[in-house]
């Protein structure tokens, strides 16, 4: 069953299109994660599936409802973002049981337990935070709330280094023990690629690809060696990423399935070929211009 | 259908609580302007005095209408300040759709409303309490000095229903103001304005609300007058987008 | 364990090939039941799904099996098969690589296999 269908979203900003026709659909109780750079429209895409967007043209559904103004969508919702605010008359234990009535699934003492374990002082407000524990205690939130659709934009922000490992071990322990659909977005795949099962990566408000993380690392597949005997078995072939590493030498990126019949032929003309980390194929994928930084500076 | 509007209804009655606590802040800020109005009206709201060589008569006179005076501006603020930006945003973490957040808004007036009567009209009597203690009582004319209780609970229920009724007007101009702040400007101009050509329509109108003699009466105009208010500030409201 | 995720071996073999270990050393007996994906997830901090894939390319090799709604157990003879196919994937793979480098350095047949000798030579001195 999909928990999310979205058919041709499109949502302009003035003549800005942060989601341009975008068309995918979420599988119930998955982990998946919502890769892009900076300005991908990732944030834009996570605030119309909560509702608090509504698309420019193409249709949502969350729970087979239109999530924007839905109270019922909202009840099924948690989206967890740094701009959450609290009533600074509630301290973070009374935000903790305050909240607690609007969620059917609330888990009290798993709540209390991981504000505790993190070392967040229970007694002050909200506001008085610093960025890396507010992002702690928003994310406790949604964890806690259990929602059968938990969004985390970015959860992770702010947060030390021990304190995101923990962030993501307890969110994938609460998931294992609770199974729900969850969207994270993140820019650092690398960080998260490990508890996910599929990988929507969004480029410039469009989808690039919407993959299962197992078959990402097949997806893509790098060639090294002599440019001309590169250029002979890449004649005519879409690219993912060239880059001419040194002179007459030539790295390039292309779809496995392109390159799959003839690897054997590739190995045996003396070429290296390499498998390509997630955090690589992301970053090809999503570049502004094939060559990357390199051709920035051989230009000037 | 029936579960959805259940649901509504719980939702927004757990939001009005949630709201109730949050801003219950709100309620102890009035009780401080109240305890101010009352230190400005101990000095007497009027004076005069007279005196033909041998007799010198010099009344003060008392009221407690500044404390309801402020009370009443303190909830229009109150009604505006529910809409803004700032107060809006706590509903975001909760379940909530624009209809739920309008209605626990709506509860929490009716409290503060309710709240701001009763404490007004006990600070009148606080009033009268000081002015007895302060002064010889046979200086005192005791012109509706004491009240009977039945006076008290009339005087609470009417002050309730006129802070509803403003309540209702600055949550109205709270949600026009927030569809463009254009209306900062224009909802003042068009007011004065108005007064200023259609000043005896105005006066009519206010009439309606402030002669009515009968309770019953005046409960049910300023009831149909609220949920007018009220409908259409929620009209106003559901195809605003979350702007954070 | 830490898995390393910054290797190009994807984690689902990583975590075959922990659990093949796990059996060569005698944590896991014939029949004996092994870890379910959602243990194995919790443990290593990964999706169920790439858990899953792990235990699922052991069953492909035979070296656990399924029982339905039981989960997996090790096979009979699961060590020779891991010892089998780890004789022949992993040290002809390196192989492949000695021969190519060897190649490429100019050593010849009967040199390459002197250095072989010799470094079994060292191995078994130091052994004693």
């Amino acid at each position: 069953m999909s928990v999310i269908q979205c058919q041709n979203v499109t949502r302009s900003y003035g003549k800005l299109k942060a989601i341009d026709n975008l068309s995918f659909a979420i599988e119930e109780n998955k982990l998946t994660g919502l890769i892009g750079r900076n300005g991908a429209g990732k944030t834009t895409l996570l605030k119309l599936l909560a509702g608090y967007l509504k698309p420019t043209s193409g249709e949502i559904e969350v729970f087979s409802q239109k999530p924007f103004n839905n109270l019922e969508g909202s009840s099924k919702t948690m989206f967890v973002n740094d701009t959450m605010t609290f009533p600074d008359s509630f301290t973070l234990i009374d935000i903790l049981s305050e909240v607690a009535p609007f969620y059917a699934n609330w888990n009290s003492n798993l709540a209390k337990g991981l504000l505790d374990y993190f070392s967040i002082n229970p007694k002050q407000p909200h506001s008085k935070l610093s960025k890396g524990s507010k992002s702690t205690f928003n994310s406790i939130l949604g964890i806690a709330s259990r929602c059968p659709l938990t969004i985390f934009d970015e959860p992770t922000s702010g947060m030390d280094s021990a304190v995101r490992k923990d962030f993501y071990k307890a969110l994938l322990k609460d998931y294992l023990e609770y199974p729900r659909s969850i969207i994270l977005s993140s820019h650092l795949i690398n960080e998260v690629e490990g508890i996910l099962e599929d990988i929507l990566l969004l480029n410039q408000g469009v989808k690039s690809l919407h993959l299962p993380v197992l078959e990402l690392k097949k997806f893509a597949i790098g060639l090294r060696g002599n440019a001309q005997v590169i250029q002979r078995f890449v004649e005519g072939k879409e690219l993912i990423y060239q880059e001419e590493f040194a002179k007459g030498y030539l790295y390039v990126v292309l779809r496995s399935e392109l390159i799959q019949p003839e690897l054997k032929l590739v190995r045996q003309s003396g070429l290296d070929v390499l498998s390509i980390s997630t955090d690589d194929l992301c970053i090809y994928l999503t570049a502004k211009s094939r060559g990357g930084i390199d051709y920035v500076f051989k230009r000037s | 259908m029936f579960l959805k509007e259940a649901d509504l209804l719980s939702f927004s009655f757990k939001q009005f609580v949630y709201k109730l606590k949050a801003h219950s802040n709100l309620l102890y800020g009035l009780m401080l302007i109240q305890i101010i109005a009352l230190f400005f009206s101990i000095g007497g709201v009027s004076h005069m005095s007279s005196s033909n060589g041998e007799l010198s008569v010099s009344v003060n006179t008392y009221s407690a209408s500044l404390v309801i005076g402020f009370s009443f501006i303190w909830i229009f603020f109150i009604g505006i300040l529910l809409t803004t930006k700032q107060y809006k945003k706590i509903e975001l973490p909760l379940v909530t759709s624009s209809l739920s957040g309008n209605l626990s808004d709506i509860g929490f007036l009716m409290i503060a409303s309710i709240f701001g009567s009763i404490t007004s009209t006990l600070v009148g009597v606080l009033q009268r309490i000081i002015l007895y203690i302060s002064f010889d009582q046979t200086q005192i004319i005791f012109d509706k000095f004491l009240i009977s209780f039945y006076d008290l609970v009339l005087g609470i229920v009417i002050g309730t229903l006129y802070m509803i009724l403003i309540s209702a007007l600055g949550y109205l101009i709270g949600s026009i103001t927030k569809l463009s702040m254009a209306f900062v400007l224009i909802i003042p101009a068009i007011i004065f304005g108005f007064l200023r050509v259609y000043t005896d329509f105005f006066q009519k109108v206010l009439l309606v609300y402030t002669k009515e003699a009968a309770l019953p009466l005046f409960a049910l105009k300023v009831l149909i007058t609220v949920i007018i208010l009220f409908g259409v500030s929620s009209l106003l409201s559901p195809n605003k987008e979350v702007s954070q | 364990m830490i898995l390393n995720t910054d290797s190009t071996k994807p984690i689902y073999i990583q975590i075959a090939e922990w659990l093949e270990v796990e059996i060569l050393n005698g944590n896991f007996k014939e029949d004996e039941r092994v870890y379910s994906q959602y243990q194995l997830a919790d443990m290593f901090t990964i999706n169920p799904a790439t858990a899953a894939k792990g235990l699922n390319l052991l069953a492909e090799e035979h070296i656990v099996y399924k029982r339905r709604g039981l989960g997996m157990f090790v096979s009979p003879n699961a060590k020779q098969a891991i010892l089998t196919k780890r004789r022949k994937q992993i040290l002809e793979q390196m192989i492949k690589e000695l021969v190519i480098e060897a190649k490429r350095l100019d050593v010849d047949e009967a040199e390459l296999i002197e250095m072989i000798k010799n470094v079994r030579k060292e191995g078994e001195e130091e052994q004693l």
